[in-house]
């Protein structure tokens, strides 16, 4: 009845918590592997896209999170790198965006191969993926 | 050998793009009095009292010994360099031509004292900034000078070896 719907207690988001956040890390990582270790790397970059440890307040999680795609994007070959980005969608490329700075961030030592990445990225997204990884307040 | 300089040089101006698409996103900048005092204006990078209107820093990094820093406000964007310098006569003279633009910041405009710690050198932009001057010239000018600062240390680093080396070859002519 109309009466039983708006006395109907209202559906709060619920955020993820950090046993929830490592569980899809785990989840990630197997799924990364597994197609990492059948060389088909557009599958293991997609893997490792899925449920991106937004908001997570646990320091290790995300390091972990941003390691696996950067190692992901390293074993990617230079001419190969346009063929992956052209794979993605719009969210999933915003996504890898936020990736890549962090990887600069937190792993220098691959600089030249992320600044391909980011070059390709910005050629498929345009201004707009950059300004989205700056501003979005859920950070990876 | 020109195929391993043509590398190199794509690879810094890689990088150079990236700064410049990173910079010219970041510069988007509109003038917001001070939430705290009365009748004042700060750069919010600066004072950093208000959270929300922070942006994520962000870094962009060639390799470990060079990277920028972009942090982002509603009304200042703050752009730290960590210039190459990969022995300790470059380290001597990148502090002291450093210390030669800091100390004359003022007439620079952009240029901030001091810079933030673990990096070479700092820039402070603000609305007013891009509000006086070209978007895109501020751009440029943040890329030019990344790319003149690293070739003018070389070319002094030559110079300092090229004097050492006359010097000590009169020197010992002497004891000859």
């Amino acid at each position: 009845m109309a009466d039983d719907e708006d006395n109907a207690p209202v559906e709060v988001e619920k955020g993820t918590s950090d046993a929830e956040f490592e569980k899809q890390l785990a989840d990630r990582t197997a799924a990364v592997t597994k197609a990492r270790n059948t060389s088909n790397t557009v599958a293991a970059l997609k893997a490792s896209l899925e449920n991106p440890p937004l908001g997570c307040k646990k320091e290790e999680i995300r390091k972990k999170s941003a390691e696996l795609v950067v190692n992901v994007l390293t074993s990617v070959k230079a001419a190969d790198i346009k063929k992956h980005v052209d794979g993605l969608d719009d969210s999933q490329l915003d996504l890898l965006m936020k990736y890549i700075y962090r990887g600069f961030e937190t792993s220098p030592a691959d600089g030249g191969n992320l600044l391909t990445w980011h070059a390709a990225v910005l050629e498929k997204a345009g201004n707009g993926s950059i300004v989205r990884a700056i501003a979005d307040r859920k950070t990876v | 050998m020109a195929a391993a300089a043509a590398g190199q040089s794509s690879a810094l101006k890689s990088y150079l793009s990236a700064i410049r698409a990173t910079v010219n996103a970041a510069l988007c900048l509109q003038n917001f009095g001070s939430m705290l005092v009365e009748r004042h204006n700060k750069p919010e990078v600066e004072s950093g009292f208000n959270k929300e209107l922070l942006l994520t820093p962000v870094v962009i990094s060639r390799n470990e010994k060079e990277k920028v820093l972009i942090e982002t406000s509603i009304n200042s964007v703050r752009i730290s360099i960590c210039i190459k310098q990969s022995d300790e006569v470059e380290e001597l003279l990148v502090k002291k031509f450093v210390r030669f633009m800091t100390q004359r910041a003022e007439s620079f405009v952009v240029l901030r004292r001091k810079a933030v710690p673990g990096y070479s050198i700092s820039f402070l932009i603000t609305n007013f900034h891009t509000e006086s001057m070209y978007k895109h010239k501020l751009v440029d000018f943040v890329i030019q000078f990344m790319e003149d600062i690293d070739k003018e240390i070389s070319a002094m680093k030559i110079n300092l070896n090229a004097r050492a080396r006359i010097s000590a070859v009169e020197f010992l002519t002497v004891f000859t």
